[in-house]
């Protein structure tokens, strides 16, 4: 995904010299074309997120758009307050893109767990969350990101294909269970809703969920009331994420429903594994969640 | 006797003398920044009196701030990164016509835009601080753009001691001595306290001069109260980024705020204004 977003900005920035692109000393032979070709535009500020952020803030206040990049929790915890003084207080157009979201680094350990970005970020004001699950949903933020001349946090995950055939419904189908479900973990409720013929799962994907779009917020709108069980799914965690966001946007909606976020639960846990195994080990991954749904069912 | 106290104008005075009129400008800052402090119930004013000369010369020979340019973007910049000394950049401001004289009296007052620690809402100011350590990356940032966009603009940043003991202030040193950001003048008001002792007693900064060296800059170091060396190390032109070290007095003009930490928090009282006034017009 990271490849795909960096073309679009590369070729963006070819043609308005007035972006300008800073790395937190990441992103291996992602930036090799930027390094060579937009010498005036592209630098390596070293492993020092605190500075690359004021950097950018001073940046983006001579109207410049300024695009920040690093892992995770390095982009985005590391320099909050930087984000939120300098960034958000200002209203600046910085974007900070921040990669391997969730437990896509998951066997580095959990200093690059990404479970806490979209909590902390979404406390803040004016900025804007985008979380996209596929390349559909990155070309629409894509543009929005490109346009807007606000503060935004981009997670940028992996492409897969079951994410990539994937398409939100939009008119409710019968009533059963409701999935809603934002960024690359998408694909945990793809696979839930294929172990789980019997039951009718419908799923909606979100990638703006800061502030939801109003067209996000009508179709989930129509698919809560139709649906009597409604469940959130976040590779984040469960506490002040995405499911409280829903929660938030959507209470007067859930008072006769049943209402569940799916998200890491409050606790670290200290084995580690690849993404796959780091789901399960928080019981985000598909079985997992196929297990919850049925125990509810009963 | 405090608000009774006329600003002396300095476009009446006749003498040549750049430091006559400086030290005018001066005494009317520490004037008004009392007034501010003590109406607003306010603190830190010997934090602000400490680089009232550094804001002086700035404002009066390097900046080029004035009612005309200030609203434009491409223009000299001053981070003020020791927020905390906002109402000596305020006062500035005033001397200058940006603000309204009347309305210093708003500081730190409800519904009012004119915070302790300096707020970019006030017309003139070109960020908001108070949080250590966070002005030099946004100030960087600011020079990084002139210097590529071919724009002869300088930004100046000053610089408190507690901001020393900040990481990411390093970070952004790094950056700025391997970018070789010659538009960008550092100016620390270097009073040797922080917020409860002072900074040999709490994280030692010394030999402060060799490591700034050592990182890559022209480091300049004199008296932060005297125009001449301010003006000279202003004016000194090196290959590298500079970074003056402006020895100062916290508290400077009134000898019972000087060197006395507990002038970071406290506002004087009615004997204790008179007593400050008397002192600067007298200027001791």
């Amino acid at each position: 995904m990271r490849e795909k977003f960096f073309i679009d900005v590369y070729n963006y920035a070819r043609k308005n010299p007035k972006t300008f692109i800073l790395t937190a000393d990441l992103g291996y032979k992602l930036f090799d074309n930027f390094e060579k070709n937009l010498k005036n535009q592209f630098f390596n500020v070293g492993a020092s997120e605190q500075n690359m952020i004021g950097l950018a803030a001073g940046l983006a206040s001579m109207n410049a758009k300024v695009f920040v990049y690093s892992i995770g929790n390095f982009a985005s915890l590391r320099c909050l307050e930087f984000i939120r003084n300098c960034v958000c207080y200002n209203n600046l157009d910085v974007n900070i893109v921040s990669n391997g979201p969730g437990f896509t680094y998951g066997s580095l350990g959990f200093t690059h767990h990404s479970i806490e970005d979209i909590v902390a970020i979404r406390s803040l004001p004016n900025i804007s969350i985008y979380n996209p699950s596929n390349s559909h949903e990155l070309n629409e933020n894509l543009r929005e990101i490109l346009k807007f001349k606000t503060p935004k946090y981009i997670r940028l995950g992996k492409f897969n294909n079951l994410n990539e055939n994937f398409k939100n419904q939009s008119s409710p189908i019968k009533p059963g269970i409701l999935l809603i479900t934002t960024g690359q973990i998408l694909e945990e409720a793809i696979k839930l809703k294929a172990i789980m013929k019997n039951e009718k799962i419908s799923i909606y994907s979100v990638s703006k969920i800061k502030k939801i779009s109003s067209k996000d917020k009508k179709n989930i709108l129509n698919l809560i009331k139709i649906n009597k069980k409604i469940y959130t799914l976040e590779e984040n965690r469960s506490q002040g994420g995405f499911g409280s966001i829903i929660l938030e946007n959507f209470f007067q909606h859930l008072k006769d429903k049943e209402f569940c976020i799916i998200g890491a639960e409050d606790c670290f846990k200290k084995k580690i594994g690849d993404q796959k195994f780091m789901r399960e080990l928080y019981k985000l991954d598909h079985l997992s969640i196929a297990k919850r749904i049925k125990r509810s069912l009963k | 006797m405090i608000n009774e106290y006329i600003d002396i104008n300095i476009t009446s005075i006749k003498m040549n003398s750049k430091n006559i009129k400086n030290k005018i400008f001066a005494k009317n800052l520490r004037i008004n920044v009392l007034k501010m402090i003590v109406n607003g119930r306010s603190s830190h004013i010997a934090s602000v009196y400490s680089c009232v000369e550094i804001l002086a010369i700035l404002f009066r020979e390097f900046l080029k701030l004035n009612i005309k340019n200030y609203k434009n973007k491409i223009r000299n910049k001053l981070i003020l990164s020791k927020g905390h000394a906002g109402a000596g950049l305020y006062a500035c401001l005033s001397e200058i016509g940006i603000l309204k004289k009347k309305n210093l009296l708003n500081h730190c007052k409800n519904n009012s835009y004119m915070s302790g620690h300096v707020s970019s809402s006030i017309p003139g100011v070109d960020f908001s601080s108070g949080s250590l350590g966070q002005g030099l990356g946004y100030g960087a940032g600011q020079a990084l753009f002139f210097k590529k966009k071919l724009l002869h603009k300088k930004v100046f940043v000053i610089l408190s001691d507690g901001e020393l003991n900040e990481g990411s202030t390093w970070e952004s040193l790094l950056f700025i001595s391997h970018h070789k950001l010659k538009n960008l003048i550092i100016i620390l008001d270097r009073n040797f306290y922080q917020s409860i002792k002072k900074t040999e007693e709490t994280l030692a900064l010394e030999p402060l001069k060799n490591k700034l060296n050592s990182f890559g800059f022209c480091t300049l170091e004199g008296d932060g109260h005297d125009f001449n060396f301010l003006r000279k190390a202003l004016k000194t032109k090196s290959n590298k980024p500079k970074f003056i070290i402006a020895n100062t007095i916290k508290g400077k003009g009134v000898d019972y705020m000087e060197n006395n930490i507990s002038w970071h928090y406290k506002f004087p009282n009615i004997i204790e204004s008179e007593s400050a006034i008397t002192q600067i017009i007298k200027n001791r």
